[in-house]
């Protein structure tokens, strides 16, 4: 019968695609781990969370999200910063990964910011507040205001004055952090 | 105007101001040193976190990320039937909706797709066993949302056993289908090698996985006797042929190929089509089905479209859809999430369908049927630049 199933979903392409949870997963999910690979590095890892990511989709009611895209999103950096916070060896992971990109970049020219300078950043996004994070990384994967509002639950209009006020705290806590570290 | 606060100064750069306040504030900029001092500092900063962020959060090199999601898709099944016993009473209700309506689309379909095998060409042609005719047409078949209340109020009072259609009849599908999976590609080059002939990816954009289903044929038979006890049950006046009884029809789908665009530019592809900077592009050999030689399939026809629930609406689009014996009918619902319009694709009629998520447009060409989508947003709709995308795979 699963044939049948998969006949009856071209056929009725249009009308039912939303409604389709198969083919939201396998639309967003190539996108939502690497999204989550950004931020935890290991595959493994952004591979599982990923999973809840969409396990909590699918238990969602969809008819209620506005928008699917900017929605996994919200829920992918929210879920791979807790896994980052309750992992203990998190420093090590980080470490680990991180000595992997470098084998794999070897035009170190091109890197802007040095080893530490992005040690320090990952850092400071692990150890911010929540809302001021989402805003951060949602705007700079190119979410608009509208989209960061109903993400993070505030009226659009207060967007911009929140958006400032974490780009200026973001700066502020990296300069401490490089401070402190030297 | 007077100088603005920081916050106008963000909003400026990320070109959230609408064309008026922008306007204004580039001519008060013109004179305003303060401002542009102000504005420069703003700038530094966003591209400070900007850059520290896309450094920070790099992608891992390629060789890291390529991704399975058809391996991720059946774990997330696994995890799902493990998950299934907990779920709400409250869920179970919006399956059960969602399942009306993904089977009352289905049904349509699948109305026309019967209905369509009663060419009376085909009569006249029919010496073989079998006769064969082809799908080569789609068209729309509009549904309203007092079409699927009726289809629900009809399934919440049908009579008991109608639900079960069970033993009407049985489909089944080849042995050689089965066992022949889909062929899925990471990468336009591992396809080309394997065979296959590719696309031309729209410009900006390059085939990123490759998907293909090989043909396969569902065969179909009907008890007549049971189905006709159902048509009464349910107080449907046509009753389905005896000549039908246990007839084989086959359906066979050609082989369909799924290709993943990626745009080279991200950035660019988020501001001009859609947020994902991605789209999905299928190619459908048309369908083909055989028939039983000796059955009157005008009769056929109109049993099929006399079921009690396939709403009014959708029965006088069935009946008006010209050249009928070819043309695949696509269910869609209308409502203020969902909207369709015919547009031209490649120098030839199709049809654009936009709902919350998604931009999806659909037009047949050399005998296929093919389907390009752009996972959108309700408010950025780029249609347009969907069909000059569209128009530059030819």
């Amino acid at each position: 019968m699963e044939v049948r199933v998969a006949l009856t979903k071209e056929n009725s392409l249009a009308s039912t695609k939303t409604e389709d949870f198969q083919e939201l997963f396998k639309t967003y999910y190539p996108h939502i781990v690497r999204q989550i690979m950004r931020i935890v590095r290991e595959k493994t890892v952004a591979e599982d969370i990923a999973q809840d990511v969409f396990l909590k989709l699918y238990h969602a009611d969809r008819s209620r999200i506005d928008n699917i895209p900017a929605w996994l999103t919200r829920a992918s950096i929210h879920a791979a910063y807790n896994a980052i916070r309750s992992d203990k060896r998190r420093l090590t992971r980080t470490k680990k990964a991180d000595d992997e990109r470098n084998a794999h970049c070897p035009s170190s020219e091109e890197i802007w910011l040095k080893q530490e300078d992005i040690l320090a950043v990952r850092e400071v996004l692990t150890e911010m507040d929540e809302r001021d994070r989402t805003l951060l990384l949602m705007k700079y994967s190119g979410f608009n205001y509208k989209e960061l509002a109903q993400a993070v639950q505030v009226e659009s209009s207060s967007v911009g004055t929140l958006l400032s006020r974490a780009r200026t705290k973001f700066r502020t806590m990296y300069k401490q952090m490089r401070g402190y570290c030297k | 105007m007077k100088c603005p606060n920081e916050e106008f100064l963000q909003a400026y750069l990320d070109g959230e101001l609408d064309r008026e306040m922008r306007k204004a504030f580039t001519a008060h900029l013109e004179h305003c040193a303060g401002c542009r001092s102000r504005m420069e500092e703003t700038k530094q900063l966003d591209r400070w976190v900007e850059t520290a962020l896309n450094e920070a959060l790099a992608e891992p090199a390629p060789v890291d990320y390529a991704v399975n999601t058809e391996t991720a898709w059946q774990q997330f099944e696994k995890r799902l039937a493990q998950h299934g016993a907990s779920s709400t009473e409250q869920r179970r209700q919006k399956m059960m909706k969602k399942s009306y309506k993904k089977w009352m689309t289905g049904t349509a379909a699948a109305a026309v797709l019967i209905g369509a095998l009663t060419i009376p060409q085909v009569q006249a042609a029919a010496s073989n066993f079998l006769s064969i005719f082809r799908i080569d047409q789609v068209e729309m078949v509009k549904l309203t949302q007092s079409d699927l209340q009726e289809i629900e109020n009809w399934m919440n009072a049908a009579p008991n056993g109608v639900k079960e259609i069970k033993g009407i009849g049985k489909i089944w599908v080849d042995e050689q289908t089965r066992q022949h999976g889909s062929r899925y590609f990471e990468t336009a080059k591992e396809a080309q090698e394997a065979g296959y002939a590719l696309p031309s990816a729209p410009q900006g954009y390059h085939i990123s996985t490759v998907n293909v289903s090989p043909k396969f044929t569902l065969h179909a038979q009907l008890d007549t006797e049971k189905a006709n006890a159902l048509l009464k049950q349910v107080k449907a006046d046509a009753r389905f042929d005896e000549k039908l009884n246990n007839k084989p029809f086959a359906l066979t789908v050609p082989q369909t190929m799924q290709f993943e665009f990626i745009a080279a530019d991200k950035q660019e592809a988020k501001r001009t089509v859609h947020p994902s900077g991605e789209l999905h592009y299928t190619i459908i050999g048309a369908p083909e089905i055989k028939v039983p030689e000796d059955v009157d399939l005008n009769k056929l026809r109109s049993t099929v479209l006399s079921l009690p629930f396939i709403p009014q609406n959708v029965k006088q689009q069935l009946a008006g859809i010209e050249n009928w014996e070819r043309t695949l009918p696509i269910p869609y619902v209308t409502d203020d999430k969902h909207r369709t319009h015919e547009v031209t694709v490649q120098g030839v009629k199709g049809f654009a369908y936009e709902t919350e998520h998604q931009t999806f447009l659909i037009w047949q060409k050399d005998g296929k049927i093919h389907s390009l989508t752009a996972y959108d947003s309700k408010n950025e709709k780029h249609t347009d630049a969907l069909i000059s995308l569209a128009n530059q795979m030819q």
